[in-house]
């Protein structure tokens, strides 16, 4: 699923992994959710939402075409 | 899917499963009850399986036993001292999928088994020694793959 987190991380400028520490998962899984490569479960969506001081649905973009 | 999570936990269900394994081939490897199991050697007429039951008559299950039981103490070293205790989501969906393969590879084993016995009756035990082999070390070959992917 499309989303900015890769984007606001950037300008926050804190690497994947101080990222993926404050929400309490691998480097990897940052990585994966900004590729596009794992889509988060809604209570890590969640903690990534409230980290970036955001909404659920403005950090990822919700698209018809993607629900399976 | 939670008990998967915990790295110790898989570690021991994996080393208790590998105990299993490799204590059997340690035990019945070159012991005479057990050979006298077998079909003598050159019973069949297939290349490979000729090779298979020579290297059991010539003791090859001591060294699978070992490489077993020496890819499980590598297993449990990397969940002890790897980075994190606890897989999260991410890492935790990959085991899944993990473990859905080997699930595959188990299946398909098993007409391939099925098959080669009815072809074959004589070699029940190497087909079977075979296939819990493969089925094994795929099994834990992979998850030692995930588990250096995520020390």
């Amino acid at each position: 699923m499309k989303n900015s987190i890769k984007l606001l991380r950037e300008e926050r400028r804190i690497t994947q992994k101080e990222l993926a520490s404050e929400v309490h998962v691998s480097r990897q899984a940052i990585n994966a959710i900004e590729n596009e490569k794992f889509e988060p479960s809604i209570w890590l969506a969640y903690d990534l939402a409230k980290y970036f001081g955001l909404s659920i649905e403005d950090l990822f973009h919700f698209e018809e075409s993607d629900r399976k | 899917m939670t008990f998967i999570n915990n790295k110790m936990t898989n570690a021991v269900f994996i080393a208790l499963l590998s105990l299993v394994y490799g204590g059997l081939f340690l035990l019945i490897s070159g012991h005479m009850e057990f050979l006298g199991t077998l079909p003598p050697k050159s019973a069949a007429n297939y290349g490979f399986w000729n090779n298979w039951l020579a290297f059991i008559y010539g003791g090859g299950l001591t060294i699978i036993g070992y490489i077993i039981l020496g890819t499980t103490l590598v297993i449990v070293g990397l969940s002890l001292f790897g980075s994190y205790r606890k897989l999260d989501e991410y890492q935790s969906a990959l085991l899944l999928k993990v473990i859905m393969v080997s699930g595959l590879v188990t299946l398909v084993s098993f007409p391939l088994l099925v098959i080669n016995l009815l072809s074959e009756p004589l070699f029940a035990i190497p087909f079977t020694l075979f296939f819990v082999v493969v089925i094994w070390f795929f099994f834990q070959i992979t998850y030692l793959l995930f588990l250096i992917k995520f020390r």
